[in-house]
């Protein structure tokens, strides 16, 4: 039915974007009782609650507190800064393909986290213990600054930002991470060489607490600076010119926009490692969902974001236990797929 | 006043407008029509504030557009680009009330939104997203944008300029016509217009006055019938026209094409 699938992109009433709103928070309610009962070991939820009131028994607590918490923890941090991250650039570049990973800001995190990984025994001697665990989130953080920048600058064009010249600098950035990435790969010894190889393809269960927390305090400082240009996103859609005839201030929105991603992928990344996909998949379900009005698109997508992630790592959990697939395998799996299916979908829209 | 005094923009070692003056007062539509390439939308974005031009000013309430936020300058004036396009299937109703700024309450926008809409025929289809509107259909929505954008600017002690570029460009002749009159009550309602436009009958109709450009310059500069001459006209487009004052007083141009007449070559039983 072509009418309804047109309709689909289009605004949804208000009752029914509220109405997907609660689906997605009791989904991922579920979700997240799911992520703190199953696994290796299997911990009924009357056990969770227990723990999570304060009783339990030492091992499930031991279990709970140490090792699922902050993967749950790190899992909704990293749903949300994707999600919040693409969705902000593709309004901001009125492109469906922006995504964090796809015009490199995840590798130029990766890059600064590979870094650390590889040279950072030597760099990190001369730090205090306490700064120490910081030093990977600091170091993704600037890799996705200066990719960021360097991207804004370059597409720079009669003072408004070419999309075209973005995405496809994005492109040639992700190819330079990513021999860099490579060198240091190659330099590495044994053991960093697995760390890295196992890193690089993403997973929520490496981190400890220190550097969950720090993921999890700069994704949530983004949410705010995403939130506060739902008016500027919408205005973006009709053109710099536009909204800037309208009353944004586009350069100013755009350094906003730009931080606020770079921060939150850079958190995101420092912690889990690049995780694909989400940046694109979850903003084009939640458009499909409630529209195109970002006061009600980055919520709904930051909510996708979040459920998307904790479901890919309860699959990678459970298809072989103990053994845990790398999560990255999982997104991929399932964004390659959504992303042919979106191309179609749109080719179909424009031959209709 | 909406003014530009000596305003010269220059591109790549060429002169786009040279030592322009335009002054628009409250509650006049000024149209301005020349050739293509004349530098007709470049003034336009120099009065909106867009481009900051090389030599000259502007001032808008007596103020300079670089000197405001884009916020202040938004509640000041609004704007309808050369073919203005939106890359998200937002309803017709959304577009309209997507420029009006968050200090003019839900229940204020939305009666806005609703006389936006009325003004450019769109009531019927304020459920409709974007994406499955004609053309024409699109560069309504996009005036009623604007529009909306001057009426909450009003609200909130300003909206005293609208400018449109080609606001007519596709549109059939009845929609022109509703356009047009969009703009004369946005121009009762105490606002002053600015309109850039291509037909000459449309502007001689619309406008107070007509402001001619030519490869950067003013040519003429007042009322219709004076500043479309056929002497004028001819020398500034080359191409003959014909003036006319039709019994309703309605000055038309029409202008005498060079083409062979279409001949028909044959025809189907």
């Amino acid at each position: 039915m072509p009418q309804a699938s047109e309709a689909a992109l289009s605004e949804r009433p208000r009752a029914q974007s509220i109405l997907v709103l609660g689906a997605l928070a009791s989904v991922l309610a579920g979700l997240i009782l799911a992520g703190f009962g199953l696994g290796a070991v299997a911990i009924p939820p009357s056990a969770v609650f227990d723990v999570l009131l304060g009783a339990g028994s030492d091992v499930d607590r031991a279990i709970l507190i140490e090792i699922r918490a902050p993967r749950i923890l790190l899992g909704l941090a990293v749903g949300a800064t994707l999600a919040l991250s693409g969705a902000s650039l593709q309004g901001l570049l009125r492109n469906p393909l922006a995504d964090p990973g796809l015009i490199g800001v995840t590798s130029g995190a990766a890059l600064g986290a590979v870094v650390v990984l590889v040279f950072g025994a030597s760099l990190a001697a001369g730090l205090p213990s306490a700064v120490a665990p910081f030093a990977l989130p600091a170091a993704a953080f600037v890799g996705a600054v200066a990719v960021i920048t360097l991207l804004f600058a370059l597409a720079r064009r009669a003072g408004e930002t070419s999309v075209a010249t973005l995405i496809l600098a994005g492109v040639a950035i992700n190819a330079i991470a990513g021999a860099a990435i490579g060198f240091a790969q190659y330099v590495s010894d044994d053991t960093q060489l697995r760390d890295l190889t196992f890193w690089l393809l993403g997973g929520l269960g490496g981190a400890g607490w220190p550097l969950v927390l720090a993921a999890s305090v700069l994704a949530l400082a983004t949410v705010p600076l995403f939130l506060a240009h739902t008016r500027a996103l919408d205005l973006f859609q009709l053109g710099e010119r536009a909204a800037f005839h309208a009353g944004v201030d586009v350069e100013r929105a755009k350094r906003w926009l730009a931080f606020a991603t770079a921060l939150g992928v850079g958190g995101a990344t420092a912690a889990a490692g690049p995780i694909g996909f989400i940046g694109l998949v979850a903003p084009h379900l939640a458009r499909l969902l409630v529209g195109p009005t970002h006061r009600l698109l980055l919520p709904t997508a930051a909510l996708m974001g979040m459920v998307l992630v904790l479901a890919a790592d309860l699959a990678v959990r459970s298809v072989v236990p103990p053994a845990e697939p790398p999560i990255g395998l999982a997104t991929s799996l399932i964004g390659g797929p959504f992303f042919l299916w979106l191309l179609l979908y749109n080719l179909r829209r424009f031959h209709a | 006043m909406l003014e530009a005094l000596g305003i010269t923009v220059r591109r790549g070692g060429r002169v786009i407008l040279d030592d322009v003056d335009l002054r628009l007062a409250p509650g006049e539509i000024v149209a301005v029509i020349g050739p293509n390439g004349a530098g007709k939308s470049t003034a336009l974005a120099c009065l909106s504030g867009a481009i900051v031009p090389d030599a000259g000013t502007v001032r808008i309430d007596g103020v300079e557009p670089r000197t405001l936020l884009a916020a202040d300058l938004a509640l000041r004036r609004a704007v309808v680009d050369q073919t203005p396009s939106a890359s998200a299937a937002f309803t017709v109703r959304t577009l309209a009330g997507l420029a009006i700024p968050r200090a003019v309450s839900p229940k204020e926008a939305r009666a806005i939104e609703m006389r936006v809409l009325a003004a450019t025929g769109l009531s019927a289809l304020a459920a409709r997203p974007l994406d499955r509107l004609s053309g024409g259909e699109r560069q309504r929505a996009h005036v009623a944008r604007a529009l909306a954008q001057l009426f909450a600017g009003r609200q909130l002690g300003g909206g005293g300029w609208l400018l449109l570029d080609e606001p007519t460009a596709g549109l059939d002749l009845a929609h022109q016509d509703a356009v047009a009159r969009a703009a004369r009550a946005a121009a009762d309602a105490g606002a002053g217009v600015l309109v850039v436009l291509h037909d000459l009958t449309l502007a001689a109709a619309v406008a107070d006055r007509i402001l001619l450009l030519d490869q950067g310059r003013v040519v003429a500069d007042g009322a219709p019938q004076e500043t479309l001459s056929p002497e004028r006209v001819e020398a500034v487009y080359g191409l003959p026209v014909v003036v006319d004052t039709l019994p309703s007083g309605q000055v038309a141009i029409t202008p005498m094409f060079t083409v062979p007449e279409g001949r028909l070559l044959c025809s189907w039983r």
